[in-house]
């Protein structure tokens, strides 16, 4: 089986190497806590929101990414 | 010794020659032996007649010639009739008159040979070397060799000026298959007397290296009956029913078969159908090969065929697992994006709801809040600072 590695500076936006989709994902989930949390300051979730969107865009651009590259194996 | 009576030589022979003569007038028909037979130049033909004990010994003899005027027409009726030359070692039944010469001594005068006397024990002698063998257990000695599946080392006993032999070796080695022969020719006379021992003795040089070789021929081309005769002979049959190799004979000849081709492995009618019988050997191997391996290629076919399926259907299987494995990724982002969209507060600012702040935090609850105290109204565009008059619960 081909393992399916990727590393992120392709979609990375932070430009950091060891950034992973499983690392994007448990930080996406914090953020989403914070952001549900009624406790966060509100000048706070300005900047998380974006962070959050953010985010799943960039886990969105890596599942399209993994999803062509295992497509083009499968041929 | 003065009233002796002298005679010369000459008058003691003339009395011998009337005393036997005399005393044996007439034809006699005698069976004898040949021994050694020469043919004079001026074509009479001179016979030793012998008779022999039963052990081998020769217990009578005599001198005998056939005249050059009477040998003209018995020698090729004899020939023709018998299937053999006149030579020694027959058994002949002859018409003869007793002859003395004061030079020569006694001699028959053979005027007749009964060919049919010759054949008779010809043929009487053939029987007899066929029950010996029988008995010694020699018939199918040779034949239980197994010939190897691919003989291709032949030793050839043959004459290497016989024309059977060479059309032996053009249809062996210019056989169409492209089967390729190592022949060896071990020479041989392959006709009269000494042919037997001749034949014996190159058969022991192809036993003195016999790991060299799969196949014995002896092959010869057709010939007159009298020239095969030699392979009814005894001692060469028994030496082709001993040898360690099987043995192939191809001695041309179409009607009868020879005591040597009885006791061969396979005896086949001529030195070419000698190499058809070998290249026949190759074409059989050659077919079943092909078959096995016909079978071997179908089978693999259809193993590589059922392992394509599988893998394609492992294929298969991991697709699906993959898709679904991305469709769960992407709902997740999907649902990551609703719970941070729903959470957030300016989608309800834009809807014109607004968010209570107290010192900076969202308050959702009146418990949270006391008359007088300060707080801030959060609006879509701007933000009002409000001082809390009073509170109701509901």
């Amino acid at each position: 089986m081909v393992k399916l590695v990727v590393t992120l500076n392709r979609y990375n936006m932070n430009k950091d190497k060891s950034f992973t989709y499983k690392e994007a994902l448990s930080q996406l989930e914090e953020l989403v806590k914070k952001i549900e949390n009624p406790e966060t300051q509100l000048e706070d979730i300005t900047c998380e929101v974006k962070k959050a969107l953010e985010l799943i865009k960039y886990c969105r651009e890596t599942i399209k990414g993994y999803k062509d590259e295992a497509a083009k194996l499968m041929e | 010794m003065a009233n002796r009576e002298i005679i010369s030589l000459r008058e003691l022979q003339d009395k011998i020659k009337r005393s036997v003569e005399g005393a044996l007038p007439g034809k006699f028909w005698i069976r004898a032996e040949t021994g050694d037979v020469k043919f004079h130049s001026a074509g009479h033909c001179y016979i030793d007649l012998i008779d022999k004990e039963e052990r081998g010994g020769v217990k009578a003899k005599v001198q005998a010639v056939i005249w050059a005027s009477s040998f003209r027409i018995i020698r090729p009726y004899f020939e023709t009739t018998t299937g053999r030359v006149l030579e020694k070692g027959l058994s002949i039944l002859v018409n003869v008159m007793v002859q003395y010469s004061a030079l020569y001594g006694l001699s028959l005068v053979i005027y007749d040979i009964d060919p049919s006397f010759t054949i008779g024990e010809q043929e009487l002698k053939r029987q007899q070397t066929i029950a010996k063998l029988k008995e010694e257990g020699m018939f199918g000695l040779n034949s239980s060799i197994e010939i190897e599946p691919l003989p291709r080392n032949i030793a050839i006993i043959s004459s290497e000026t016989a024309a059977g032999y060479r059309d032996f070796m053009k249809h062996l080695h210019e056989n169409d298959y492209g089967f390729v022969f190592n022949t060896t020719l071990f020479t041989a006379p392959m006709q009269g007397q000494s042919a037997p021992a001749g034949i014996i003795e190159a058969m022991e040089q192809v036993a003195l290296n016999l790991q060299k070789y799969d196949l014995l021929l002896i092959i010869r081309g057709g010939g007159a009956a009298q020239d095969l005769i030699c392979f009814d002979n005894y001692e060469l049959a028994l030496n082709i029913a001993q040898f360690p190799l099987p043995v192939i004979t191809g001695i041309g000849h179409d009607h009868d078969i020879h005591i040597a081709d009885m006791l061969a492995h396979t005896s086949v009618k001529t030195p070419t159908a000698a190499a058809v019988f070998v290249l026949e050997l190759f074409i059989a191997e050659e077919q079943q090969l092909n078959s096995i391996a016909r079978r071997v290629f179908l089978s693999l076919q259809s193993r590589i065929d059922k392992e394509f399926l599988r893998a394609q259907r492992i294929k298969e299987r991991i697709v699906s697992i993959t898709a679904a494995r991305f469709r769960e990724e992407e709902y997740k982002a999907d649902l990551n994006e609703k719970r941070v969209l729903a959470a957030s507060p300016f989608l309800i600012l834009e809807k014109g709801f607004s968010i209570v702040l107290k010192e900076g935090k969202r308050i959702s609850s009146v418990v949270d809040l006391k008359k007088d105290q300060d707080i801030s109204l959060l609006l879509k565009d701007g933000k009002i600072s409000c001082n809390i008059k009073s509170i109701q619960y509901e």
